[in-house]
């Protein structure tokens, strides 16, 4: 059998390797943003299920606690004893029955804040944002948890 | 060994085909996006509602005047786009509603609440 060997010229050399360079590129792209968009979703899913979760329990921890003596970004503290804190990737709720852990969806960070609005309310707020590689908190994003306390109910506990 | 040669119809076509699935999968992803960022805009959208009605829950009674407020308040707070979501409120007698519609124009929660009447 004679085998008979082609040689290749140069150009048709260069358009193999330029579409393999093309198909590779691709492959990677499509394998990269299909991975991230997974991950994007379960990281929103895993958010939703915890906000769901911290809602009942941060409504339930103010509505207990009552008065507040320091808010804080990272710390509230409360006149009965009780205080929540942020804690790195966590968030901890300390009353006098114990301590309640609470892990933050993956890369979030969390704040509180004291609002005072019409009709003599104080508002608790927890607010959540979302996992970015950003270093500013991205605004857009915000899951925002309320707790209201009304003012002469607070006068009362005094 | 006989070596078979493609013909430049063959290569048109294997590149034509290239083209439509990447096409197709770049197109796919795009959608996949915008129901992401609509998922999220709804998700924070009831947020909004659902805060209007903590607060509402820790006053005694409310005015209808006092429902608006809270829930442009808590709507203006929610940072949401108006593009994406825009808050509607609508005084009928001792009640309201509340509402709020998608860019299509079809409302994606309604909510009547009955006020004390000041």
């Amino acid at each position: 059998m004679c085998l008979k060997i082609k040689n290749y010229s140069l150009i048709e050399i260069l358009c193999v390797i330029t579409i393999g360079i093309i198909i590779m590129t691709l492959s990677m792209k499509f394998f990269n943003t299909g991975n991230r968009l997974c991950l994007d979703y379960a990281r929103k899913a895993e958010a939703s299920l915890a906000v769901n979760t911290l809602k009942k329990c941060w409504r339930t921890f103010v509505l207990e606690s009552g008065n507040p003596v320091s808010v804080q970004n990272d710390k509230i503290v409360f006149e009965s004893g009780n205080y929540a804190q942020i804690e790195k990737d966590r968030l901890l709720m300390f009353t006098g029955n114990g301590r309640k852990y609470f892990t933050l969806p993956f890369g979030s960070s969390a704040s509180f804040g004291e609002e005072k609005v019409s009709g003599g309310l104080n508002l608790f707020t927890f607010t959540l944002y979302p996992y970015s590689l950003k270093t500013v908190r991205p605004e857009h994003g915000k899951i925002r948890i309320v707790a209201g306390i009304r003012q002469s109910r607070m006068e009362d506990k005094k | 060994m006989i070596k078979k040669q493609y013909t430049m119809l063959e290569i048109i076509c294997a590149l034509a085909l290239f083209a439509v699935l990447t096409t197709a999968f770049f197109k796919s992803m795009d959608t996949l996006r915008k129901m992401d960022r609509d998922f999220t805009s709804e998700n924070r959208a009831l947020m909004v509602l659902d805060n209007t009605f903590e607060r509402l829950g820790a006053m005694n009674d409310y005015s209808s005047s006092d429902v608006e407020t809270a829930f442009l308040d808590e709507y203006a707070k929610s940072g949401l786009s108006p593009d994406r979501i825009s808050p509607v409120c609508k005084r009928h007698g001792s009640s309201i509603m509340l509402a709020l519609i998608k860019k299509n124009g079809k409302p994606l929660i309604e909510v009547d609440i009955k006020c004390a009447s000041k």
